[in-house]
């Protein structure tokens, strides 16, 4: 059996930066809940042996400007973060996996995929901020960060980003390295960043979504018009497209809903699940 | 109206603190090196964030060039502008 490496887990996980700017704004009760769900998808990786963590995020108009906009970006080099001082972590280097990194950006452009890539990023806090309050409590574990464009007008097709998910699973197949993987999907959920709605929460809206994870439906959540997010979740809520590339990379046919929190004073509904598939079991 | 030109200004400001700087410094020698009309100078050096959401400029980055100029922990007075000047 020739030695490859797998995907062990997937996860859906909150990158909100008031979690970290604005710790205790919160009621207790909904920091706490969020607290725990950070910790215990760590107790996962920790659990699954997870020597690499791929990220899925997506810039806020802070990284990439006008002059560039990338529908989708893999670091294959340097990575560091946060982007956002503000955010209170002190900026320092995140391994990387580079040559896994290397390894997806090359099955992807042989399946298509129009990549773009960076041999040295400075990763936002879609990246950042699941990685000082979650992963970097897992021993060892690097980071390959990937954004996707939910953020600057026309955003990533979401046929695209599935797309992308199958190339990554397709790349961590055929590795040739004995590392164990988990990918994880951040943001979404309803929020609204920097329009008028900042601070609304559609609570309906995200228990129809919570259902559609429960089932990993990436059909069901493929099917949502971006005009229909935009108007009733906000653009924050276009992230859906980071759970779909996260789905379509586990194969995930199941979802389990770990938590998920209206959090007025973070702007957003805060969910954590795990995404389950016939592969994993056992992982 | 140029939503690009508007954005490639205000992405500046954001992209790099030396160019906010030289924003707050001298608003309008920052903005003569962008292909913005009178009107548009004018609303990115009021920074104008109702009519640059209006002008349907992206809001996240709407939000990132005045946290660079007014600090993220001003965000409350950001949304205040926003939607006062909306009410009003």
């Amino acid at each position: 059996m020739p030695l490859v490496a797998e995907i062990v887990g997937g996860f859906l996980i909150p990158h909100d930066p008031l979690i970290a700017v604005i710790p205790g704004a919160p009621e207790p009760h909904h920091a706490e809940s969020i607290a725990r769900g950070m910790e215990r998808v760590a107790a996962r990786l920790r659990e699954l042996r997870v020597d690499t963590v791929i990220t899925i995020g997506d810039d806020h108009y802070g990284m990439f400007g006008p002059g560039c906009i990338p529908a989708c970006l893999i670091g294959i080099g340097d990575v560091e973060g946060p982007l956002e001082p503000f955010l209170g972590f002190a900026r320092a280097p995140i391994p990387n996996d580079e040559e896994l990194a290397a390894h997806i950006l090359r099955t992807g452009f042989d399946d298509g995929i129009g990549w773009s890539y960076a041999r040295s990023l400075v990763v936002d806090h879609s990246c950042a901020v699941p990685y000082y309050l979650c992963y970097r409590n897992v021993p060892g574990v690097r980071m390959i960060p990937i954004y996707l464009n939910d953020g600057v007008a026309p955003y990533v097709p979401v046929t695209l980003a599935r797309r992308i998910g199958e190339s990554i699973r397709d790349a961590v197949r055929t590795h040739a390295a004995a590392t164990r993987v988990a990918v994880i999907g951040t943001g979404g959920w309803s929020h609204w960043v920097g329009a008028p709605e900042m601070g609304r929460i559609n609570e309906h809206f995200d228990a129809q979504v919570n259902e559609l994870i429960a089932k990993a439906d990436i059909d069901g959540i493929a099917a949502l018009s971006d005009a229909t997010v935009l108007a009733t979740a906000g653009n924050g809520a276009l992230e859906f497209r980071n759970w779909i590339c996260a789905m379509a990379a586990v194969g995930a046919s199941q979802g389990e809903l770990l938590s998920y929190d209206a959090v007025p004073a973070w702007v957003s509904g805060l969910g954590f699940a795990e995404l389950h598939a016939p592969q994993l079991v056992g992982a | 109206m140029s939503t690009h030109a508007v954005e490639l200004a205000l992405w500046t400001i954001v992209a790099d603190p030396r160019d906010g700087a030289r924003f707050q410094a001298d608003p309008e020698a920052f903005l003569a090196s962008f292909r913005l009309d009178d009107d548009e100078r004018a609303i990115v050096r009021e920074l104008d964030v109702r009519r640059l959401i209006d002008l349907d400029i992206n809001s996240m980055l709407v939000m990132n060039a005045y946290c660079a100029l007014h600090g993220f922990q001003n965000i409350p007075t950001y949304l205040q502008t926003l939607n006062g000047a909306a009410r009003g």
